[in-house]
């Protein structure tokens, strides 16, 4: 145990060191397997209710090949009517051809949509429209989106494909985001077009990112009010090379994981990141997978550890409904662990604390996601 | 049955209406008249106008030949529901047979014909349990923003909001060879060809007139050829309008075999009956109802034909004979239908 704890320490400076290097670095979210980017925004179509219109979507990326890249769109439906909220997977493909070169980008998904539509990309632009954008200042370009100002993604019946140019507004904003817990700014360009189709305008904005191998849209906003931006990306970091090994040797342990780490480090306490849900509510989404099958490995590895499972808010919707969500979402993990898992429920214990621990301003959309966390605490 | 048909009436009503919306959408402008010479009369710019919007001016007849294989009856000519009209909103192309395609093209307002004619196709899809049957998604790359597979094996593409729609009737035209008509369509949008549709219309009205001639359908087949098929009938046929019903011993209690005869202008419907009946047996079973499996009906004198044991359905020469026959073997059906369908 206690070797375990040394390399558990080490592991931890390691991660600092890391990091601290990843910020000097320009920000840039790797377009690989395992990525998972989350969306807040506003759609004047959902019911205010207690997220005051706010809502999140994620996004997780299953496969990355030479030809196509697989991505699942994981959200709730709400269809105009809260009792009708359902949780919903899209999975989709683009191909890489597209990626690169496509002008069309397909906001709105359809129920009857086939895996693959050729010719587009989804919420991604491409490299050919990012190349035109920066070099040209405008290029063309066709939005598959829903009526007017809709920012709803799922639609059961139709879309429209507003027409139009892009023009660059300011060729390089930064927007901040979390990228595996940590806050960067990504580079983006921001540009506008008034596009048409039929009788119908759509005036909108989107700021890409300016990384020419993952040009993501990290923002769109339309003129009528709806918006959507990227305010997490959780991704998976390839370890350390391991030192060449004498022959013979043994395989060492594995490394001990960030979450593990810090566990196991001074302050028992660690973030989890990588847990989603659906917006205002407990419903565990499949992009949490490889997040509670990390700790469920690690408590299965310690089974000394007793851990308690935090739930915490930003502050929207109230105190009492906060407390009451965050409670929620506590056991939620709880029960996940110990019932898809198998971890014994004498290592869980749960606990909600809602808006009263935020890490970060509740004013901004990114520090609202920041404050929506699990945390875990060992007890030691 | 009889839900089956009614939900196809209504789609058959809500495509037409929606056909004849488009009518109003068809003009670039309706309102802009000033590239007309001024002091010409309003009648004189609505021929104008009506010209603009020949839906013929943009599939070459050669490429249309050359994509069907074989060589047209006549020339492309412009029509209303199969009917050759000098103003009509869709453009036929006839062949041998009277098998045919037509071309709608919606250069304005056929988004919002798109939305409902593809709302109206996947609201019945569900009703009917056929998800996508009547309007799938196709991943088909092209000059489109998305095409739709329709149950005629034709496809209808949307383009911002130009409409371009190619229905099939009698051919057996592969996706791929109707989706480089489509994309040949998309590419004339903007030069239409020097073809006038309204011209081929007298043509067409001629052809017509080499089509079977509706006939009372008691008359189809004699009481003598019948029995000789069915034994002694318990009475002479009865007619309606449009159905003749023989009533005959079968081996436990009396039979009862009626039809009906659809003079023209029925491939697409044909299509589109059986598409919807092979999908029925899954609606059927979830509704813990016998399913009935569609099958091919043997040779014959006709065309094509199918049937799942209640419904049998022939057609030849754009001819549809609808034979309803529950508990009446196949064999003996078929011999029925072959005296019918000789008459066509």
């Amino acid at each position: 145990v206690q070797s375990r704890n040394l390399k558990c320490a080490f592991a931890l400076a390691l991660c600092t060191i890391a990091a601290a290097s990843a910020r000097a670095e320009p920000a840039r979210i790797p377009l690989q397997k395992g990525l998972v980017l989350s969306y807040s925004g506003f759609a004047s179509e959902i019911p205010q209710q207690q997220t005051a219109g706010e809502m999140e979507r994620v996004v997780e990326f299953l496969d990355r090949t030479a030809e196509l890249l697989t991505l699942q769109i994981q959200f709730t439906d709400y269809a105009g009517d809260p009792k009708l909220r359902r949780q919903v997977l899209i999975t989709r493909t683009v191909r890489e051809k597209d990626m690169q070169s496509a002008h069309k980008v397909l906001f709105r998904f359809l129920a009857d949509d086939p895996s693959n539509l050729p010719g587009l990309t989804l919420l991604h632009a491409s490299k050919a429209l990012l190349h035109d954008l920066v070099a040209d200042g405008h290029s063309d370009f066709v939005f598959g989106n829903g009526p007017i100002g809709a920012s709803g993604w799922f639609s059961a019946l139709s879309r429209k494909y507003y027409r139009g140019v892009l023009n660059v507004v300011e060729p390089t904003v930064p927007i901040e985001i979390l990228a595996n817990g940590e806050k960067i700014a990504i580079p983006t360009i921001h540009v506008h077009g008034v596009l048409e189709v039929g009788d119908l305008t759509s005036d909108v904005e989107f700021w890409f990112s300016t990384d020419s191998d993952n040009p993501l849209i990290v923002r769109s906003q339309a003129k009528e009010g709806n918006w959507i931006q990227l305010v997490r990306a959780d991704f998976p970091v390839a370890p350390a090379p391991e030192p060449p090994k004498a022959a013979g040797e043994k395989p060492p342990a594995p490394a001990p994981t960030i979450v593990e780490a810090q566990l196991a480090g001074p302050q028992c306490r660690t973030t989890l990141h990588g847990v989603y849900f659906d917006t205002g509510s407990v419903a565990l989404l499949p992009a949490s997978t490889p997040a509670l099958q990390q700790v469920a490995d690690m408590l299965k590895q310690h089974g000394d550890w007793s851990i308690t499972i935090e739930g915490h808010t930003d502050n929207i919707g109230g105190e009492a409904y906060n407390l009451d969500l965050s409670n929620r979402r506590a056991q939620a993990v709880s029960d996940a662990l110990s019932g898809q898992y198998g971890i014994a429920p004498a290592q869980l214990k749960t606990s909600g604390f809602g808006q009263t621990r935020p890490v970060d301003s509740n004013e901004t959309i990114v520090g609202r996601a920041h404050n929506r966390r699990v945390e875990l605490a060992r007890k030691c | 049955m009889l839900t089956i048909a009614a939900a196809m009436r209504h789609a058959a009503l809500a495509t037409a209406a929606l056909l004849a919306a488009s009518c109003a959408f068809a003009a670039d402008d309706p309102t802009d008249f000033s590239n007309l010479v001024p002091n010409k009369t309003v009648e004189q710019s609505l021929d104008a106008l009506n010209a603009q919007n020949d839906p013929c001016k943009y599939a070459a007849r050669k490429d249309v030949e050359a994509i069907v294989g074989a060589p047209m009856a006549i020339p492309p000519f412009r029509s209303v529901a199969d009917r050759p009209e000098p103003q009509g909103t869709e453009c036929r192309y006839l062949f041998k047979d009277f098998h045919a395609f037509s071309i709608v093209v919606s250069r304005q307002g056929g988004d919002k014909l798109f939305e409902a004619l593809t709302g109206v196709n996947t609201t019945l899809d569900r009703k009917l349990e056929t998800p996508g049957n009547l309007n799938r998604i196709l991943p088909l790359e092209g000059e489109w923003d998305e095409v739709r597979a329709t149950s005629d094996g034709g496809l209808v593409a949307i383009r911002g909001d130009s409409l371009v729609s190619v229905t099939l009737a009698g051919l057996a035209l592969s996706r791929e060879k109707v989706a480089d008509l489509v994309n040949a369509i998309y590419r004339n949008l903007d030069h239409p060809l020097a073809v006038d549709g309204a011209a081929g219309v007298a043509a067409a009205r001629e052809f017509d007139k080499t089509r079977p001639k509706p006939r009372p359908p008691c008359s189809l087949i004699s009481r003598a050829a019948a029995e000789a098929v069915l034994g002694p009938l318990l009475g002479p046929p009865i007619e309606t309008a449009k159905d003749c019903a023989l009533s005959f011993h079968g081996p436990r209690s009396a039979l009862m075999l009626g039809y009906v005869v659809k003079w023209r202008n029925v491939y697409s419907e044909y299509a589109m009956l059986r598409g919807v009946l092979t999908a029925a047996p899954k609606a059927a079973a979830n509704n813990g109802e016998k399913p009935f499996d569609v099958l091919d009906a043997a040779a014959g004198p006709w065309e094509k034909g199918f049937q799942n044991g209640v419904l049998f359905v022939f057609i030849r020469h754009d001819v549809m004979l609808e034979i309803s026959a529950p508990g009446v073997p196949v064999e003996t059906v078929d011999k029925i239908a072959a005296a019918i369908v000789t008459q066509f």
